[in-house]
């Protein structure tokens, strides 16, 4: 953060004769300042010093919490960039997270290619109260972004407007969640990830947290065999980048065996056997700048949904 | 060690984790006070040797950096820039949830007892050295 302050503010002497091109690095703020967003300048100055000023308040006494106020300065940080500066920039610099939901409003008629995004990513129907409010209204489950932090949550969506009915705040960022038939919600951290979270929105009890350590990070996906008796989550070997299928008993959520997915990076669509993992079918596109994100099966049609994403380096190819 | 080597050169086969300060501090900690071993010696000065010339890599493309004539590129310095600005993210994200909120709320989330201290990394020559190998 000390030396990120140094190269992304102005030094007080800058502000009297502003950094000259070509003579020294233009830090960031004084880049907003050229675009015109003052205010932006402003909130980016306040974020970097709070930080600053947070970090060397901190002893090797700092109590837990401290420290967790620390890291969420860090993380408000990051996020002002990602949302908001590096768009006012204009540049390529840094990667742009997709726009938080703003639950307080009305489900845009028109959603944005950013609320599909995490429409797709991290959304599905609860299935309880699907059931009591098929129709007109419905209770949903998805994950967003507010006040810097990450959640999982159940809204309601009626008409045109949506509410929050229950959340819970996550550590980081969440990609698929799984509906189980109790109600329960499975949330997987995106990858590389290292939470599993079983969220029970309908009872009192705990929440049950599953951490992945050592050489395996989650991938974002779980899945529950059709008997219930096992979820299945998407891992990554960190060690050789091979995909791996973590065999988890449903109940504790505790890894008790591991599938090869037979390729690097794995997503979606490969065929396993049920019983002992062992590869039924592999289906690839010939596309290479197509990546598989998303498999929906609809047994009525017996069709299968694909959503994928287009990497093609000239926007034209997309 | 049997089969160290005997140049800096020689040293380009020996894995990131046998490398760097990580390496010379647990080679310096298995001492435990006495002198090392010859072979040993060796090595330790091999790492250090090693070391010396990364610093000295990074100060040569580090003062590169510094007088380029950055206005001359516009291509170049928006690719330095992009590559900063990432850097910096990617370790600020880093020490944020790696470092810090992680081993919190793992510490949380798994019922340890409240007289357990939180297991921070690289706090130990141990987790040190198991954090390197996970790497």
């Amino acid at each position: 953060v000390t030396s990120l302050q140094a190269m992304a503010r102005l030094r007080p002497a800058q502000y009297a004769e502003p950094p000259r091109p070509g003579a020294v690095l233009i830090p960031i703020e004084s880049l907003l300042i050229g675009q015109g967003q003052l205010a932006l300048a402003q909130r980016w100055t306040k974020a970097l010093d709070g930080a600053g000023a947070e970090l060397a308040a901190l002893t090797q006494l700092s109590s837990d919490i401290e420290l967790l106020a620390m890291a969420q300065r860090m993380k408000a940080l990051t996020v002002l960039y990602q949302n908001e500066v590096a768009a006012a920039l204009d540049g390529r610099w840094g990667f742009r997270r997709p726009m938080a939901i703003d639950l307080s409003a009305p489900v845009p008629t028109c959603l944005s290619r950013s609320h599909c995004l995490l429409a797709v990513a991290g959304m599905a129907v609860w299935p309880g109260a699907w059931a009591a409010t098929r129709g007109a209204c419905a209770t949903l489950v998805a994950a967003w972004e507010a006040d810097n932090r990450d959640h999982v949550g159940l809204f309601a969506v009626a008409g045109d407007t949506w509410s929050v009915q229950q959340s819970v705040t996550v550590p980081t960022r969440p990609h698929a969640l799984l509906t189980e038939p109790d109600g329960t919600v499975l949330a997987v951290a995106r990858r590389p990830g290292d939470w599993l979270l079983r969220w029970r929105p309908a009872t009192t009890q705990q929440q049950q947290w599953r951490w992945i350590t050592g050489d395996r990070r989650f991938n974002g996906h779980a899945v529950a065999s059709a008997d219930g008796a096992q979820i299945w989550t998407t891992e990554t070997d960190l060690d050789s980048a091979q995909g791996r299928l973590g065999v988890r008993e449903a109940r504790s959520l505790e890894k008790i065996d591991e599938w090869a997915t037979h390729g690097m990076g794995l997503h979606e669509l490969l065929a396993l056997n049920p019983k002992s993992g062992a590869l039924l079918g592999q289906w690839r596109l010939g596309d290479p700048f197509l990546s598989i994100r998303h498999l929906a099966w609809d047994a009525s049609t017996q069709r299968l949904g694909i959503a994928l994403q287009a990497e093609h380096p000239a926007a034209e190819d997309r | 060690l049997v089969k160290a080597p005997q140049t800096l050169a020689e040293m380009e086969r020996v894995g990131t984790p046998a490398k760097g300060f990580p390496a010379l501090e647990q080679l310096l900690s298995a001492a435990s006070g006495s002198a090392l071993a010859p072979a040993t010696c060796h090595y330790a000065g091999l790492v250090a040797q090693g070391i010396a010339a990364e610093a000295s890599a990074l100060k040569t493309e580090f003062a590169a950096l510094a007088q380029k004539d950055w206005s001359e590129s516009p291509e170049d310095a928006s690719s330095a820039f992009a590559e900063w600005i990432n850097q910096w993210l990617g370790g600020l994200e880093q020490l944020r949830w790696t470092h810090i909120e992680k081993p919190i709320q793992t510490h949380r989330t798994t019922g340890a007892s409240s007289s357990e201290p939180v297991a921070f990394p690289r706090l130990t020559r141990e987790a040190n050295l198991a954090d390197w190998r996970a790497q």
